[in-house]
């Protein structure tokens, strides 16, 4: 991670601007157990509590890193619950970064989201008709098939 | 902001978890956190 993506200017502005960084070595006795670190390296979102909101593993390279960083920022803003903050984190990573493997994914988190929000099913519809048309080989169409039965 | 002026030079790590609960409160932020292998 130091030496390609923590050295991309863009990962470094992300970084700084969106989160409190924290770095801690994976043998920390204490954190390494309350967390159950068993990889390196391990890359979490916290909340304020120190509460685990997202986890992934691996070595990102910096294109992928911020989608999926953005991704987890979603995930964490669904739970706390700001559904609208989720919701432009979702958008982001299919607006910006669109060929990331994350962004079928995405794309079935924000219409997910946006039908908690709402109870509108036109959202699960959407999400399934979008995942269809521009994620066909997506493993996430096959996960919001059951929406297209809410078609009428 | 010391935070704010390094923005661009290098990720402004913290390396006390404390302290970075205590910041995330305070400026109203999630915690980014690696768990690296210093070897």
């Amino acid at each position: 991670m130091d030496a390609v993506a923590y050295i991309d200017p863009a990962v470094i502005a992300f970084i700084n601007e969106t989160f409190i960084p924290l770095r801690l070595p994976a043998s920390d006795k204490e954190l390494g157990t309350r967390y159950k670190v068993k990889w390196t390296p391990s890359l979490f979102i916290l909340d304020g509590k120190g509460g685990e909101q997202y986890r992934t593993l691996g070595f990102y390279p910096p294109q992928h890193l911020i989608p999926s960083l953005l991704l987890g920022i979603g995930k964490a803003k669904f739970n706390l619950p700001d559904r609208v903050a989720a919701c432009e984190a979702f958008d982001r990573v299919i607006d910006e970064y669109p060929h990331d493997s994350l962004a079928p994914e995405a794309v079935y988190l924000l219409g997910v989201s946006r039908y908690i929000e709402s109870r509108d099913v036109t959202h699960l519809i959407a999400l399934y008709d979008r995942l269809t048309a521009e994620y066909p080989e997506s493993t996430w169409v096959t996960r919001a098939a059951p929406y297209r039965l809410l078609k009428k | 902001m010391h935070r704010k002026e390094n923005i661009m030079a290098q990720i402004n790590w913290l390396t006390s978890y404390d302290d970075a609960l205590a910041l995330a409160k305070t400026e109203d932020k999630l915690i980014f956190a690696d768990f690296f292998n210093p070897n």
